[in-house]
């Protein structure tokens, strides 16, 4: 055979067997993936397709662990659903998330746990919408969303394994019965049961502090804020009643307030011009100095999320 | 060639135009001055023409690459002492900071340069004529970043060569390079995810932890830059060119001196031929005039050239007394190595050899491992707190995501499984390459659907493009 035929043959053979085997694993692991009976994915999973609560909470490891969603749901007669995910995301990960639902159906209330740093730009921002990669295909209004990663992404998407990439363990322990479920979980509400012991576990480095000091005068990006918009408009498209709540962060007594970070300024004007439900308890003096009702700094444990959820029942009832 | 010279330029304009005026200083003055002291007979005169390209090239870098850890020492140096001697600090306030932008690769380029230099003046080179030809040397893309540092009479001729694009060469560059993402992309930067996690608050882990943390920084730290350089040898392959290896299995070496010259080759030569042999010979010279009878000259001029040299070499890899402290350990133990070479022969006849290579082994990698405590860590104060909590902090050990924890050790154990193979195939002469093509591809395809599978894609850059 003439040796240029047969280079361009290997050639072909090759990226015929990569493609093959790449597809053929890019479906079972699909088909697992849709399967897993527990965990953070299977949690996305079922808000994207199944969830049909009348009220739904947003937003990142502070939703998830500071809104007890039965709590909400008994006293406000409604059913509610946490679909908060944790691992830092921004709000572009909120927006994708309201933007699957709200196409989906209209639920009556939708709140959205917030913080001025969802709106920056930090490392890593946009790689975490690497949990959506699995819905890209079934989700066109998620593509925009996910395209953002980076310019190559729509060429890794040509891959079948590629939106499963670093889960492989995960589909396989949430697959099977070996796991235990070591999180309790009602209705998407995840609590905390540590507890901060005593001020010594909140000393603070001076690389933590110099990267508050940097995010205190960070601006946001543009991306974000759009998305924060659009959440905005969605729920007023679709009749929905948007509450934006800031939940609480551990303060000692008579600590001084920061000022406000430009990103901050930003969300705040866009709640102004927009007329939001903003509920601020960010610096709620209920839990100044209350360590035991915080696991660390930026984290409600249990007993403190059911104190915060309560408050802000309250709250909600007035806006009924 | 030209368009090789065009890439190079166009590679680092990339990062910002006005970056290249560094190493365009460094190119057309090392360039010049080669030229001059080959055609000047005066020793005088030549050695001012050498010292001049030294001062610039040396110059430029130890400006743009230490300038403000040098001003911030000095600064805390003299609060430090007046703080002793007076009670109080002499210098108020902070110290001042130079916004620089550092020259991609500045420390690559300038040894490269250097070590041109020195070969000229001793003579044992003719300089290049053609400046197109020296820019290219250096500028050469795909070692550009973080090298290998090639050597003059290795690169230039093959400039010179036709170059044409051959299909065995694109196939094994093509492997090179894929081999060099699964390093990265696989290992090293699944485990930054851990050892970033761990170290930035060491504060907040137990012993077992930062140890684990350590351990796994040394396998990120080989990855990433064997990564990067495989990722290098490939490319020029397949534009046709040959670089230097600067790997040969580090982690088989029995002794922290053997490792260094299975580590980071390329440097390694450069600062035995450039600073080390000259040194130890001056050393040498020096005490052999003087007699000394507790110590052998040798051993005197060892220990002072390897004691310099790998502080040095500590101080090449970045502007920080981590660094310093990381370099003068390397040839501290070196020194406690060349000082119990008689006892450990006489232990090697004692013990079987699997248990001295095993030993060795052993010994090196733990050895290393805890030296890049000081490579890692954020500050010295960090690097000497992780040291002690190793050794007296229990507690549990930090898990993080249960999926993280085992596709690091997974990443360990494949590159473990390569490394033996690799070290002892050859030896054995094992055949390991199928009689089937369609088979030995099979390897291949393996490999990239492993990058595809647990792959980090969106890891940070090389740890080495700093430097």
């Amino acid at each position: 055979m003439n040796k240029y035929i047969s280079r361009i043959l290997k050639i072909f053979v090759f990226l015929l067997l990569i493609a093959i085997i790449d597809q053929v694993a890019g479906i079972i692991l699909r088909k697992l993936y849709f399967t897993q009976k527990a965990g953070q994915n299977n949690a996305l999973t079922y808000a994207f397709r199944d969830c049909k609560a009348d009220i739904l909470i947003f937003g990142n490891s502070r939703a998830q662990h500071h809104y007890d969603s039965r709590l909400i749901s008994d006293s406000l007669k409604m059913s509610c659903y946490n679909a908060g995910q944790d691992g830092g995301h921004s709000v572009l990960m909120q927006y994708a998330q309201i933007k699957v639902l709200t196409n989906r159906y209209s639920p009556e209330i939708i709140i959205l746990e917030f913080d001025p740093v969802n709106i920056v730009n930090t490392a890593g921002s946009y790689d975490r919408l690497s949990v959506l990669l699995p819905y890209y295909s079934e989700y066109s209004e998620l593509r925009t969303i996910i395209l953002l990663r980076g310019p190559y992404e729509r060429v890794k998407l040509l891959s079948a394994i590629y939106p499963f990439n670093s889960n492989v363990i995960n589909i396989i322990r949430f697959n099977t019965n070996t796991h235990v479920a070591r999180k309790q979980d009602i209705d998407g509400y995840v609590p905390i049961k540590d507890k901060i012991m005593n001020i010594g576990m909140l000393e603070r480095k001076p690389e933590t502090d110099r990267e508050d000091e940097i995010l205190s005068q960070s601006v946001a990006d543009t991306n974000m804020v759009e998305a924060l918009k659009n959440i905005i408009v969605l729920c007023k498209e679709k009749n929905v009643s948007l509450f934006i709540v800031s939940s609480p962060i551990f303060h000692i007594p008579n600590e001084k307030p920061g000022s406000p970070s430009p990103a901050a300024k930003t969300a705040l004007e866009i709640f102004r011009q927009n007329n939001v439900n903003f509920l601020d308890f960010s610096s709620d003096s209920t839990f100044t100095g209350h360590l035991e009702w915080f696991s660390d700094r930026g984290h409600l444990n249990d007993e403190g999320a059911k104190i915060f959820t309560d408050r802000l029942i309250e709250k909600l009832k007035n806006y009924k | 060639m030209v368009i090789l010279l065009l890439s190079g330029i166009f590679f680092y304009m990339f990062a910002g135009a006005v970056t290249f005026i560094v190493p365009a200083v460094i190119i057309l003055s090392t360039f010049f001055c080669g030229i001059m002291i080959s055609g000047t007979v005066n020793q005088g005169k030549k050695k001012v023409l050498f010292l001049s390209g030294l001062v610039i090239n040396l110059g430029l870098l130890v400006f743009f690459k230490y300038i403000n850890f040098i001003i911030t020492s000095t600064f805390e140096g003299i609060n430090f002492i007046s703080k002793i001697i007076w009670s109080e600090h002499v210098l108020k306030g902070s110290s001042v900071f130079l916004k620089l932008i550092i020259p991609l690769g500045i420390s690559f380029i300038t040894f490269q340069a250097v070590g041109y230099l020195i070969e000229i003046y001793r003579g044992s080179h003719i300089p290049e004529k053609n400046l197109g030809v020296f820019a290219t040397y250096l500028l050469f893309f795909p070692k550009l970043l973080s090298g290998p540092i090639e050597r003059a009479h290795n690169f230039i001729p093959q400039l010179r060569l036709k170059h044409e694009l051959n299909y065995e060469q694109i196939v094994e560059g093509l492997k090179r390079i894929l081999w060099g993402l699964f390093l990265k992309i696989v290992v090293a930067d699944r485990l930054a995810l851990y050892t970033d996690a761990v170290f930035n608050n060491c504060r907040q882990h137990s012993g077992i932890t930062l140890l684990v943390a350590s351990i796994f920084f040394t396998v990120q730290l080989f990855s990433d830059f064997a990564g990067y350089t495989s990722i290098a040898i490939g490319s020029a392959q397949i534009l046709g060119f040959r670089l230097m290896e600067n790997f040969n299995s580090p982690f088989m070496a029995k002794s922290i001196a053997e490792f260094w010259g299975r580590w980071h080759i390329s440097l390694s030569n450069w600062l035995r031929d450039y600073l080390f042999l000259p040194l130890s010979y001056s050393v040498a010279r020096r005490a052999m005039k003087k007699s000394y009878k507790v110590f052998k000259v040798e051993y005197i001029s060892y220990i002072t050239g390897i004691l310099i040299t790998m502080t040095i070499c500590g101080i090449w890899h970045g502007a920080s007394w981590n660094f310093v402290i990381f370099g003068f350990l390397q040839g501290f133990i070196m020194t406690v190595e060349l000082l119990t070479r008689k006892v450990r022969k006489k232990v090697k006849k004692i013990i079987p050899s699997w248990l001295d290579t095993l030993g060795g082994m052993g010994f090196t990698f733990a050895v290393f491992s805890f030296t890049t405590i000081f490579f890692k860590a954020n500050t010295v104060t960090d690097a000497f707190f992780i040291v002690g909590k190793i050794f007296t902090a229990s507690g549990p050990f930090y898990i993080g995501e249960w999926q993280q924890i085992i596709y690091c050790f997974l990443a360990v154990f494949l590159l473990l499984i390569v490394s033996l193979s690799q070290e002892y195939s050859v030896k054995k002469s094992l055949q390991l390459k199928p009689k089937y093509w369609f088979i030995s591809q099979i390897g291949y395809v393996f490999l990239i659907i492993l990058i595809l599978l647990i792959g980090v894609f969106d890891g940070g850059q090389f740890i080495y493009f700093q430097f």
